[in-house]
């Protein structure tokens, strides 16, 4: 017998039974609070509360549109203040020729699969700022979700100083709920590292008093694009 | 104990810990709505994972390994340190840095690895200034550096660091920040926790506010993730629930500031992720607690609620328990996981008022357990007089005690406490229980001298 088999096998045993049952057991759902929040929402309204939530727990934001996103994007890098700009490779963004665009203002790289583990990182460690797309949002906690792939490691929205995250208005849902059925969707095609990023990172371990900017991003900016 | 009642820093910080975190902690639930739904809602998944644990921490084994994890068992702290310490040398690693973790706590993780050579650093900012302290131990499970404040925080970080700032916190946590962003970018091996683990992908669900939990698990080349064998949930869709009360619980927040989803190492095409995972659960006494009575005890989802209920945790502090896990859930869970041998003292630091029961969000019933725990203990042939004298008199410390007495008596004042509590049942069989008025003597003094003293 594995260590394995000893660990399930106690397991079992504190249950009151010999192994571990063959069928998936099922839970049963006695509320439907959780589905419930915001329901029928429209897509201003879940924008409105986004928008005005991020606002109270720190997040600078802007609304723009597809159009006009690269010219938000030069003001907000620019209020960001001086330094190199890491960009996630994104066909949103490669469609807009963002990078080029951002060139015109200072030092821009976009995440490069070709090049080395370690000179991303280094990179990504010297930007004052790092944009990134948002794949959903959610409403009520004014979160973004974020899937590391090979366009876009946990670095470019980790290390800088500054981060910047486009949120196209048709991504943004209800709450969690929404976001962990999408996730449940798809389960099958799951990225190995998945965040749920809410705001700049913050602390309250000193005398309770909240400070902003611990370890990761000290200033988080969320764009807004209306694609409706 | 008396050490930590002495420290009336410590006491007034606990005191403000409480009165803030709950006032945040009740807004955001009346935002919400419907606060009795979503416990009995989380209840209901705790309670379902732990009677099919077995089928559930099997299938979260074979989908983390389907998505490349190694994933090991440990039936306790020994076998869990030395499946570390065997993963620390294999890497030949020197240097981890770690997410805040209340079983690797348990275990012992920390000395062990020291033992070897190998530095591991706390990332967490309150586990920080514990671990550079050298001496000091967390006091709440959420808040680890509630009892420092600002001065002894300057004075640790000038002593241990050449810090030469002030002491407001922006600066000295800023100063921090630049430590460990380095010690991040250096390490060999990210070493974590677990808040929850998903059975259908296979998936470790980690809460942070700092940020640290993204950085111990997307910088370092190895990542090792130590959970207690009970933080399974079946799916992604119960895990919204969980972590939508954990947050609420915890810091009174919609949401923590990042929650990091890692199912399995990085993919061949990602470039930062750790290149190799290795899950280790851990039972250390559960399946013990899992056949018990107390069962229901790990549903506990560690928000740290019930102390910041708790009048008699406000009075000694997370310290004064001497043990890991603090306040009820501590007096609750402590002597179920460890046994009663060692362990039984913890079981006297509760007035028995019941106020933790009605802020668990997965509805332990906290109050219940720690009087079967003292009924336990009492019933013992040998152990019987002393251990009711020491309930009595800790009884009278709680009645001898202004403060203490004044929340219990309100509390007593809300009706539905006052048959529950143990020491005055015992106490009434030889007098009738004075009737407890509706307003009381101290509130009603006080709102005649506000008024001018006319009565």
């Amino acid at each position: 017998m594995t260590a394995r088999d000893h660990f399930m096998g106690r397991i079992s045993r504190a249950l009151g039974r010999a192994e571990t049952p063959a069928t998936e057991p099922r839970f049963a759902w006695r509320h439907s609070v959780h589905t419930d929040v915001m329901k029928e929402w429209s897509p201003d309204e879940l924008a409105r509360v986004f928008i005005e939530y991020g606002e109270t727990i720190g997040i600078g934001v802007y609304e723009t549109t597809r159009e006009e996103l690269n010219d938000t994007l030069r003001t907000a890098v620019g209020e960001c203040g001086p330094g190199p700009v890491i960009l996630a490779n994104d066909p949103l963004l490669s469609e807009l020729c963002t990078a080029d665009a951002l060139e015109k203002t200072g030092k821009v790289r976009v995440w490069n699969k070709e090049d080395s583990r370690e000179n991303n990182i280094r990179f990504a460690e010297k930007a004052a700022v790092g944009i990134a797309v948002a794949k959903m949002a959610l409403s009520e906690s004014a979160t973004v979700l974020l899937f590391s792939h090979e366009g876009c490691g946990h670095s470019v929205t980790l290390l800088p100083e500054s981060v910047i995250y486009i949120i196209p208005k048709s991504r943004i849902r209800p709450r969690l709920t929404q976001g962990m059925q999408f996730l449940r969707q798809n389960k099958e095609r799951l990225p190995s590292s998945v965040n749920f990023v809410s705001g700049p990172s913050a602390t309250s371990d000193i005398e309770l008093v909240r400070v902003v900017g611990v370890h990761g991003p000290v200033h988080v900016v969320h764009i807004v694009v209306n694609d409706m | 104990m008396k050490r930590s009642l002495a420290d009336s820093f410590m006491r007034a910080s606990i005191a403000d810990a409480q009165d803030l975190i709950s006032r945040k902690r009740e807004d955001c639930y009346a935002e919400l709505g419907h606060f009795e739904k979503w416990c009995e809602q989380a209840a209901d998944i705790r309670s379902h994972v732990l009677d099919y644990l077995d089928y559930y921490l099997e299938q979260f084994t074979n989908n983390a390994e389907k998505a490349g994890a190694s994933v090991h068992f440990a039936k306790d702290d020994g076998e869990a340190v030395e499946l570390a310490r065997t993963i620390f040398l294999q890497k030949k690693a020197r240097k981890g840095v770690k997410s805040k973790s209340m079983v690797t706590e348990e275990i012992g993780l920390n000395e062990a690895l020291e033992t070897m050579g190998v530095e591991i650093l706390e990332t967490d900012l309150g586990e920080y200034l514990l671990q550079l302290d050298g001496k000091d131990k967390p006091s709440h499970i959420v808040i680890p550096a509630l009892h420092k404040n600002r001065r002894h925080i300057r004075e640790l970080l000038a002593e241990k660091k050449a810090y030469t700032g002030d002491e407001t916190p922006e600066t000295m946590t800023r100063f921090v920040r630049r430590i460990l962003r380095e010690a991040f970018l250096s390490a060999d091996v990210g070493v974590t926790g677990c808040n929850f683990a998903v059975a259908e992908t296979g998936t470790i669900a980690l809460m942070t506010n700092e940020g640290n939990g993204r950085f111990v698990t997307g910088i370092p080349k190895t990542m090792v993730t130590f959970m207690g064998m009970e933080r399974v949930v079946p799916s992604f869709e119960e895990l919204d629930i969980l972590f939508s009360m954990l947050a609420r619980s915890a810091v009174g927040a919609r949401t923590s500031i990042y929650m990091s989803l890692i199912t399995g190492p990085r993919a061949a095409t990602d470039l930062d992720g750790p290149e190799e995972l290795h899950i280790v659960v851990i039972d250390n006494g559960r399946s013990r607690v899992l056949a018990s009575p107390f069962r229901d005890v790990l549903r506990c989802i560690r928000c740290g609620a019930c102390m910041l209920e708790c009048p008699a945790y406000r009075h000694v502090g997370g310290q004064g328990y001497g043990v890991l896990y603090p306040g009820p859930l501590g007096a609750a869970l402590v002597p179920s996981l460890a046994g009663y041998d060692e362990h039984k003292d913890v079981t006297k630091i509760c007035s028995l008022c019941g106020a933790c029961n009605d802020v668990c969000p997965v509805k332990i019933p906290l109050y219940e357990f720690i009087l079967e725990h003292r009924r336990i203990i009492a019933e013992d042939g040998k152990l019987s007089s002393r251990i009711e004298d020491a309930v009595f008199s800790q009884y009278g410390r709680v009645i001898g005690n202004p403060a203490c007495y004044a929340s219990a008596t309100r509390m007593a004042r809300l009706g539905k406490y006052l048959p529950r509590v143990g020491p005055l049942k015992e106490w009434a069989k030889a007098r009738a229980i004075p009737k407890i008025p509706k307003e009381r003597f101290r509130d009603w003094f006080a709102r005649h001298s506000r008024e001018g003293g006319q009565s």
